[in-house]
């Protein structure tokens, strides 16, 4: 087997052990609360029509079947064969099962979030190696002008300053996902929802005018959670340039007549990744979250909205138990495929030279 | 005082300081300088009628004018730097402890428990903070509610149930910080596990475990003082971290009772005035805003400056007793591990600047060895300019313009085995073992 095929099996293997440890993690903390409380996470869609004495009797029969008075193990085993079997409860701020309100939420958040990847990933590393190469000159300087100020910039108070001056005074962009009459028409029969998600979508039925309004409404979004980001990983970019230029290997590239253009690109740049990428790995948790507080601040209606909806009505430990499992599963698919990416462009990394 | 001298030789480290020591007098002297209404006490008071609904400009009463409903900026603006400093620092502490101790421990214990340890927090690493804090506030309220109680924006209302631990647990501690010790600790452990897995290789530790030391002292004793000074790094950064996370998700309403956060919420629809001014209110959300800002600025660089004194990298004056310099020397596991280590504090440490080398190269220009070296192979001879690269070696002086000097040497004269032997040890002295042994090999089928 080709060796980065092995590392991406083991990688992928690796995925599971960490959904264990925090799924258990998880379920410790729902152990602090008294079993009637346990017994929301299976309350059934029918609760409100019933009366108190017959929710009381409800609740007993939940407490008897899942053995909701029996140890940690028990308990844990049996709530997580139900994560497998699909609904993850009954949300009663949401009025439906946790898992198909999460997953049609998706495409929103995934849309922001690619872009946002596709955005700072090449800015960040291009611009951190520019910067290094060059160090005290004058491209530096303005670069780590540039990401002292975008770091130092909360991105909730960018985007009210963004919003007051983008949307309410100038109204170039503006919040929510899509314009209400383009909403409309992608609720439609003839327009065909391929991924859900809505630039793809737009394109793929021939309706660029719809993509352009999603875009419209993304920039702002897009640009609040790269620009943090990308000054983020510049920075890491460009410290691990510094140095790389007393290596040898630049040495005997420059010995051997290369042109400076050519080493930086094709030899120094190589190495530069692995941190960098590495320091987005340790970070996807932060990104997520970043883009959760985009989508609630911009009113996208992503995955966030069902901690907005938990946070506002009834108690619902179901929707924010499924909103930490499945955050937590898409920082770690996150976190894979940055590591994939690694591995695609360093060769130390697949081979297992570098210990990550 | 080589220290206090590091420290204020850049402006930034005593500007963050001066900063930092601003929110601290202001937090302190918070009653004498914006004394408490007496009928509401609490960051948020009232200076007139609670029905007004627009903010109104700088007065007498008001020295940074109101909010809507007549909210004045000053007295929250001064409160809330208390509660940011006092949130910040016990977030940022006991995290820190905590992932420092975890760190030592799963670093000391080594083996399969060590790694298993580490495996665990790195599974932490894919935890929002957000969602941990979503998370427990709904099982506080479905257990009030559960129990027969109102549940009702964060608080019980008429609820007398039995207590259970969760109640008891949030009663006593703001879930955001729960939830920010409990889902920001795995930096540290990390950091502190790896500086101890070295460590650990070094004679010192294996001197005092041969000794018969106390496993629990030697942490306490040995490892723990040499890794604490990059975590300390990370905990400064922390405070403003935290406090402008606090802030971010009180504006979106998730929880967390900042005070400068809901100013800036209570204030949001006034930023832009007629005309699209930004200027007209400005007393609506400027202040709060810059709160936020320069604390989390002032944090950042007193981290930056902490880490000049602190961790011995970025400099030249510690050289001999770092740490990192003995690592050099004596790592024989190649050059995996080496670069591991600056990576990933890289990774953590994405402020850290780079190593300052302007001043010693001035140095080393003049350094007389190196000089005659130099001037040895312009006149063409080689074994006088290899004998002295091989004295500056041998007292591992000035490794990193050997290296370079001797890497061109080898290409010049590749079919010597001298130049070959004297890079393989210049090699071992910059820690690359890998590199150095095809020096050596290369050198041994010269000879042949």
């Amino acid at each position: 087997m080709p060796p980065f095929l092995q590392f991406v099996i083991r990688r992928f293997m690796a995925l599971p052990v960490s959904l264990l440890i925090i799924t258990m993690i998880l379920y410790g903390g729902v152990m602090l609360t008294p079993p009637e409380a346990r017994a929301s996470l299976y309350m059934p869609e029918t609760k409100r029509n019933l009366t108190p004495e017959q929710i009381e009797r409800l609740q007993e029969n939940i407490i008897e079947r899942y053995h909701l008075r029996d140890p940690y193990l028990v308990q844990y085993t049996l709530w997580a064969k139900t994560l497998f079997e699909g609904t993850w409860g009954y949300s009663p701020t949401l009025n439906e099962y946790v898992l198909p309100a999460l997953l049609r939420r998706t495409p929103a958040t995934l849309e922001l979030a690619l872009y946002s990847l596709l955005l700072l990933i090449p800015l960040g590393l291009v611009s951190g190696v520019k910067a290094g190469w060059r160090r005290r000159g004058l491209f530096d300087k303005g670069f780590r002008l540039l990401a002292f100020l975008s770091t130092s910039t909360p991105p909730f108070i960018l985007a009210i300053v963004l919003l007051s001056i983008f949307y309410i005074n100038l109204n170039w962009f503006a919040p929510g996902r899509v314009s209400l009459a383009y909403r409309l028409e992608t609720l439609e029969e003839s327009f065909i929802h391929y991924t859900g998600m809505l630039t793809i979508d737009g394109f793929l039925n021939g309706r660029i005018d719809i993509m352009g309004d999603v875009f419209r409404h993304l920039a702002m979004p897009v640009f609040t959670l790269s620009i943090y980001h990308w000054a983020t990983l510049g920075r890491v970019a460009r410290v691990s340039i510094i140095g790389e230029e007393k290596k040898e290997y630049v040495i005997a590239a420059k010995a051997r007549g290369i042109r400076e253009r050519r080493i930086v690109w094709r030899h120094i740049f190589r190495n530069a990744l692995t941190p960098s990428l590495t320091s987005m790995t340790l970070s996807a948790a932060s990104i997520l979250t970043g883009v959760f507080v985009a989508e609630i601040i911009y009113d996208i209606n992503g995955i966030s909205t069902i901690i907005v909806n938990a946070m506002s009505g009834v108690p619902d430990a179901p929707a924010a138990l499924g909103f930490a499992i499945y955050s937590v599963i898409m920082i770690l698919l996150l976190m894979f495929m940055l590591d994939v990416l690694q591995a695609i462009l360093d060769p130390r990394v697949r081979e297992g030279v570098l210990k990550t | 005082m080589n220290r206090t001298r590091l420290f204020f030789g850049r402006w930034q480290n005593w500007l963050g300081l001066l900063l930092i020591l601003v929110y601290v007098l202001v937090a302190i002297a918070a009653p004498y300088l914006s004394p408490d209404d007496p009928k509401g006490p609490g960051p948020f008071m009232q200076v007139g009628r609670p029905s007004e609904a627009k903010p109104s400009p700088p007065r007498e009463g008001a020295p940074l004018g109101t909010l809507p409903r007549n909210v004045d900026v000053y007295h929250a603006l001064v409160w809330g730097s208390r509660d940011a400093l006092s949130f910040g620092l016990i977030v940022a502490v006991s995290t820190a402890l905590f992932g420092i101790l975890y760190g030592a421990f799963s670093g000391f214990v080594g083996g399969r428990v060590g790694s298993f340890m580490i495996r665990v927090a790195d599974s932490f690493l894919a935890f929002p903070a957000i969602a941990g804090l979503v998370f427990l506030q709904q099982l506080y309220g479905t257990t009030v509610t559960a129990l027969g109680g109102i549940y009702f924006e964060g608080q019980a209302i008429d609820f007398t149930g039995p207590a259970s631990m969760i109640q008891y647990l949030l009663d006593h501690v703001d879930p955001l910080m729960l939830s920010l010790i409990a889902l920001s600790w795995m930096p540290y452990a990390r950091l502190v596990n790896s500086i101890v897995l070295t460590l650990k290789q070094t004679d010192f530790i294996q001197a005092s475990r041969a000794l018969g030391g106390n496993p629990f002292w030697i942490i306490r004793k040995h490892l723990l003082p040499n890794s604490t000074g990059p975590a300390m790094v990370l905990a400064a950064r922390d405070v403003g971290g935290v406090v402008v996370f606090q802030a971010t998700l009180t504006f979106i309403n998730i929880g967390g009772g900042s005070v400068w956060g809901s100013m800036l919420a209570q204030g949001r629809n006034w930023i832009l005035g007629p005309g699209g001014s930004l200027f007209t209110y400005w007393w609506a959300f400027l202040p709060p805003t810059l709160a936020v800002i320069v604390f989390g600025v002032a944090w950042n660089m007193f981290g930056d400056s902490l880490n000049d004194v602190l961790v011995p990298t970025t400099h030249e004056t510690f050289r001999g007793q770092s740490f990192w310099n003995r690592k050099r020397m004596k790592d024989k596991t190649g050059s995996a591990s080496e670069d591991q280590l600056p990576a990933s504090m890289e990774a953590v440490l994405p402020l850290n600047p780079p190593a300052p080398v302007k001043k010693k190269s001035s140095v080393d220009g003049d350094d007389p060895v190196l000089h005659t070296a130099r001037e040895d192979l312009s006149r063409g001879d080689l074994p006088r300019a290899l004998h002295a690269y091989d004295y500056l070696i041998r007292h591992n002086r000035l490794i990193e313009q050997v290296l370079p000097d001797l890497a061109q040497l080898a290409k010049k004269y590749p079919r010597d085995p001298q130049v070959w032997q004297s890079l393989g040890d210049a090699l071992t002295r910059a820690g690359q073992s890998g590199h150095a042994t095809q020096s050596y090999d290369q050198a041994r089928k010269l000879k042949q």
